[in-house]
């Protein structure tokens, strides 16, 4: 996949004033020449003692880190090398509270329609769901119910819908022993869920012992799936994705079409030979890149440059580096879409980021960055509670990498406008252009 | 802690086999049923001693879903030991091991010790493979072979620790060079005079007789 595709896929698109008014000038003008583009990495501060400064001293510190735009014309005549780029102060980060039940109402007009759903979306980005609301708020986030619909239409699909998952479940349950025997393909599935659901978050109350009846949902719900969806059946890492929605929703039907959903999303992932995460491997290559040329060098000298070490970041979506609780919130803060699709992608850079110093420093290899990345989870944990509360701490890593301080813009408010900050930069200007 | 070599090993085979409970077991000293299946690949690492030296075994457990392949394959990368495993009550898991075994050759270095394990070996009353049969594979491939049970415990210790000794041996006899950490070897801190200059067969020897 060309590198384009990544950014074509970052959205809001809001470029830069000058980028705007005059694209060719700017592109041609300022980045053609340009053969090569350097971030220093940060210098100064470690990791650890930038977690534990106030907001405003870390803004110092690294202001102080990189004074500005350096542009070195001397090396080659009539190219251009970018050294260092301004990334200004930056801002505070205040995670909101979560949406509770009385803002979500005051945002359902009286037959049951959701309104200022831009808005909602931020809140719920910003802040994200009280427990009690998931329940109803997911089904929204996953688009099972339209946020237009209302109260009666949703009684109405969701009666539809229950009917079309029995119909589709009694068809795995029908299936006989002799047809069985024929169907290698449905054996196949069949045994590995049945593998699966027994591996599968046991240590949570929903799913833990012996006979909990959690453990017979997560099964039908998954074999209902295969009927679904024949072509992809049950791949493993599926009932990771299923197991908080089951958990949340406590609902055989319910959980079924959130999954349904989410799948749509994640579907490529799980597609043969793992082209899906290929590409998605790519594009976060180029983004790493792109944010922090030095680190991705270093990366490439290792022969880590595939990335292969964040496989199960992409595949499950954090599922396994984070505790339940802060996947149940970073979940429904992505599922808003904002501030753009590939919005995961930056949250790799951002825990690469936390991981870098210690890489570089300790002159880790293939083995030990693979190693890294792998016991990752504690890091992790501390990334997301930290002092900032919940997300709040991953979104703070993503503003520690150069490009990703500009996320967290002022004018935008929040984490809106990652293209606007890749656009910025000179290699995401040329390839949004393109 | 200080150690005179680090071994790189991989465990392979197919899903649900019990690679990650032979890991556990032999880690941790303990049987957990009910662990997360492997996603992409597992980290587990314990010191034996093998003649007197402390040798650090650091073992990738990887993921045993089909699909995942192309990319676990990438993890073995340097391994100087495998464990190939299949359940001795599943039929096809012992079936797909020449799929494992020329997909293991094929993506790490050559001499790589193989050693194959039939797992589960509490579960008599439901075994599907026969021991013999597994003998006649390792025999035909030139692989060491064991019936373990990550549940008791039986064999576990020495599954791992054999495949450390055909390392250790293959080490001193040179065939290894120890200099080269694509060969899943790594010279410890504990190690005596660690001279860069060496390498080949010369340097495995001269390795095999340092020793603080």
């Amino acid at each position: 996949a060309s590198p384009l595709s990544t950014f074509s896929t970052l959205s809001p698109l809001s470029l830069s004033p000058k980028f705007s008014q005059d694209p060719v000038t700017t592109t041609l003008g300022g980045f053609s020449k340009v053969t090569n583009y350097l971030f220093d990495a940060f210098r100064g501060p470690d990791t650890v003692l930038l977690k534990q400064r106030p907001v405003g001293e870390v803004a110092d510190l690294l202001n102080e880190a990189i004074p500005g735009l350096d542009i070195n014309q001397l090396e080659e005549p009539g190219y251009e090398v970018i050294t260092r780029i301004d990334l200004g102060v930056l801002p505070e980060v205040r995670r909101r509270e979560p949406v509770g039940a009385e803002e979500w109402n005051t945002n359902m007009d009286p037959e049951g329609r959701m309104r200022n759903i831009s808005h909602l979306k931020q809140t719920i980005f910003k802040g994200g769901l009280c427990h009690v609301l998931r329940k109803e708020g997911w089904k929204f986030l996953l688009g099972y119910f339209p946020w237009e619909s209302t109260l009666e239409e949703r009684r109405s699909l969701t009666r539809r819908k229950t009917d079309e998952y029995f119909r589709m479940k009694l068809q795995w349950k029908s299936v006989s022993e002799e047809q069985e025997k024929h169907n290698s393909m449905f054996r196949d599935h069949r045994s590995l869920i049945e593998k699966d659901v027994n591996r599968t978050d046991r240590t949570n109350t929903f799913y833990e012992g012996q006979d909990n009846p959690g453990l017979i949902l997560l099964h039908d719900v998954l074999m209902t799936y295969c009927m679904y969806d024949f072509d992809l059946g049950y791949v493993q890492g599926m009932s990771d994705l299923l197991s908080p929605i089951l958990y949340v929703m406590e609902d055989e039907v319910d959980a079924f079409w959130c999954f349904v959903s989410f799948m749509d999303q994640m579907h490529q992932n799980f597609e043969e030979q793992m082209q899906g995460m290929k590409t998605q491997l790519i594009q976060l290559s180029t983004l790493l890149r792109l944010l922090d040329l030095s680190f991705w060098n270093y990366l490439v000298a290792q022969d880590s440059g595939h990335l292969y070490f964040c496989f199960r970041w992409l595949l499950i979506r954090f599922k396994r580096e984070l505790s339940f609780p802060d996947v149940l919130r970073l979940w429904e803060v992505m599922w808003t879409g904002l501030p753009c699709q590939n919005f995961h992608l930056l949250v790799c850079c951002a825990i690469l980021d936390s991981e870098k110093h210690q890489i570089m420093e300790e002159q880790y290899g293939f083995n030990e960055i693979l190693k890294v990345c792998v016991l990752l989870c504690f890091a992790c944990i501390q990334l997301v509670d930290g002092n900032h509360g919940d997300l709040a701490g991953s979104i703070y890593t993503v503003a520690k990498t150069p490009g990703g301080r500009q996320l967290i813009d002022g004018n935008h408010g929040d984490l809106a406008g990652s293209i606007y900050t890749v656009a910025k930069t000179p290699g995401g200007r040329q390839l949004v252009d393109c | 802690m200080a150690y005179a070599y680090l071994f790189k090993y991989i465990i392979i085979g197919d899903t649900g086999v019990g690679k990650s409970c032979l890991l556990l077991q032999f880690t941790d000293k303990r049987f957990q049923p009910v662990h997360d299946l492997t996603i992409g690949v597992e980290f587990g690492a314990r010191m034996i001693t093998i003649d007197g030296k402390q040798i650090k075994l650091q073992i990738w457990d990887t993921a045993g879903q089909e699909s995942f392949r192309s990319i676990t394959r990438s993890y073995y990368r340097g391994a100087a030991g495998a464990l190939l495993v299949y359940d001795i009550t599943r039929r096809d898991t012992f079936n797909h091991l020449t799929t494992w075994l020329e997909d293991a050759r094929q993506h790490s270095n050559s001499n790589m010790v193989i050693m194959l394990i039939g797992n589960k070996s509490d579960l008599e009353s439901r075994r599907e493979v026969k021991k013999e049969e597994g003998e006649a594979f390792a025999r035909e491939h030139g692989l060491i072979f064991m019936e373990t049970s990550a549940k008791t415990a039986s064999n576990v210790e020495e599954a791992f620790i054999n495949t450390a000794k055909e390392i250790y041996e293959k080490i001193q006899e040179g065939v290894f060079d120890i200099n080269n950490e694509a060969n899943g070897i790594k010279i410890g801190p504990q190690h005596a005079t660690t001279n860069s200059t060496l390498s080949g067969s010369q340097g495995g020897q001269q390795a095999g007789g340092g020793c603080c």
